[in-house]
């Protein structure tokens, strides 16, 4: 796939962008809302529709305002892309990533289908590199199949993101198998992507003891991808559905061989808590899951980035910028630290090799 | 650094130009290109400090970020608010810079290069 011309970031071929957040709000899906909630909502009684009940932290409004500009529209999506050197963005949602924090559980699932739409109609465009995950909502798993089949064919839809599942809807259960399954023929990758601003509602007992949101984002992505992914596991989901790809993100990385590790020296001994599987945890990990880098943590210590790629296997890790958000990673500081311990084809694997193979670009 | 040295009757060589007060008021940044290095120059009640506006993170413009007092403890470990701390926070992930000396505050291996400030007849100028 490359070549040994990668002396600099803008040598990379093809830059491929795993996380970059839109910032649409409610009413923006509220024309394409199913009945009863499009009439309910815009009721001449009902102000502007306000469902989503996102966690506050200290300081919010001030540390809320960091982050580069957002980009909300097709031309500033791309402006943003030619400045960061993109050349497909996978374009995700940002307010509607909340969605366990609507309380009515059929609206939530009509809010999920609005989002598709919305996105689909008003934003993607495969000719400018503006693809996107639709969005499906637990709750219902038949609506959530109805919505892969709907949308499986589309060109501008690479992925279905899942937002933070909790423990309402815990990841592996067998009533999701019909979700797996449709994905798996879809040949689509599910995206699992933690929110700190859901935080309150997908882990309400860990949040009691988290103060901040230093301690949010450091101590809550992680954690809660740490359940998804072992609960996954465990629950033989990958032995069940050995094509289908989970995409993990927004976590940094240095916790997954941490876990990988952990899982295999638990299953040494705990073989019958986990009697589905054939191999170890790890193995599981390596066949069906995939990273994304973003924040990358200890960027300015290339040995140890490049150690923990190295563990995970630098075919499950891929780049992802996180725009507009407040931890973003600008598109060359993952680079930086690759350059000196990996060959260009590894780099452009990271960078946009692996995606354009486990997306449907 | 803020220096207004108006005792000094010939400008140094190298103060270039970047604006007049009027342009700077109390409060204000504006955002210089010296030699092709951008510069971001702030007016605080402490006076003119300039700083690199290429936050040495990811490349954040710091010009664009507000200038406040920050959070810390007092000798006796109660929290406070340190006005007197003069903090650029860069726009993009929130870094902090003591606006002064350039240094990170909770990192201080990493630090912003800082320049001196000239005002000479109302026309603002930085040393570089």
């Amino acid at each position: 796939m490359s070549t040994q011309t990668v002396k600099t970031f803008d040598d990379i071929e093809t830059v491929v962008d795993l996380d970059f957040h839109l910032v649409e709000n409610e009413e923006d899906v509220v024309p394409y809302l199913e009945e009863p909630f499009q009439g309910l909502v815009t009721r001449p009684d009902v102000e502007a529709p306000n469902n989503y009940n996102m966690t506050k932290f200290f300081l919010d409004g001030v540390g809320g305002d960091i982050g580069p500009d957002a980009a909300a529209t097709p031309a500033e999506i791309k402006a943003v892309m030619e400045e960061l050197g993109i050349d497909r963005a996978t374009l995700n949602p940002g307010l509607n990533l909340n969605l366990v924090t609507v309380p009515h559980d059929r609206y939530a699932v009509a809010l999920a289908s609005a989002y598709n739409e919305w996105v689909t109609e008003t934003v993607l465009d495969s000719a400018e590199g503006m693809y996107g995950t639709i969005r499906i909502c637990l709750r219902d798993p038949q609506r959530a199949v109805a919505e892969i089949e709907k949308w499986q064919d589309t060109d501008e839809i690479v992925g279905v993101m899942l937002g933070p599942p909790g423990f309402r809807n815990p990841l592996g259960h067998p009533r999701f198998d019909p979700v797996y399954e449709a994905l798996e023929a879809a040949g689509l990758p599910l995206l699992i992507h933690n929110s700190v601003l859901s935080l309150q509602h997908v882990f309400p007992g860990q949040f009691e003891g988290i103060n901040t949101f230093l301690e949010a984002r450091a101590v809550g992505h992680p954690m809660g991808q740490m359940l998804h992914l072992a609960r996954l596991i465990v629950s033989g989901v990958p032995e069940r559905y050995p094509d289908l790809d989970f995409v993990i993100q927004e976590s940094g990385l240095g916790w997954i061989p941490y876990l990988m590790r952990r899982l295999d020296y638990y299953y040494s001994a705990r073989r019958e808590d986990a009697p589905y599987l054939k191999r170890p945890p790890s193995e599981y990990v390596d066949q069906s899951f995939y990273f994304t880098t973003q924040p990358i943590e200890g960027a300015e210590d290339p040995e140890y980035v490049q150690q923990i790629i190295e563990w995970i296997g630098p075919d499950n890790v891929m780049f992802a910028s996180d725009y507009p958000h407040s931890d973003f990673d600008n598109s060359n500081a993952l680079y930086k630290a690759l350059r000196s311990g990996f060959e260009p084809a590894q780099i452009e694997n990271i960078y946009g090799s692996t995606a354009l193979e486990v997306l449907d670009y | 650094m803020s220096r207004s040295d108006s005792g000094e009757s010939d400008l140094p060589q190298n103060a270039h130009h970047v604006g007049s007060e009027a342009e700077l008021e109390r409060g204000e940044s504006i955002l210089a290109e010296v030699d092709g290095i951008e510069i971001a120059v702030y007016h605080t009640e402490d006076g003119y400090f300039a700083i690199s506006n290429f936050c040495v993170h990811q490349g954040g413009p710091l010009c664009e970020g507000p200038v406040t007092g920050t959070l810390g403890q007092d000798d006796d470990g109660k929290l406070c608010y340190e006005e007197g701390t003069q903090v650029v926070r860069c726009p993009w992930h929130g870094w902090e810079f003591d606006v002064e000396t350039g240094e990170h505050l909770s990192r201080p291996e990493y630090s912003q290069p800082t320049y001196d400030v000239l005002v000479r007849d109302g026309e603002v100028y930085v040393r570089w």
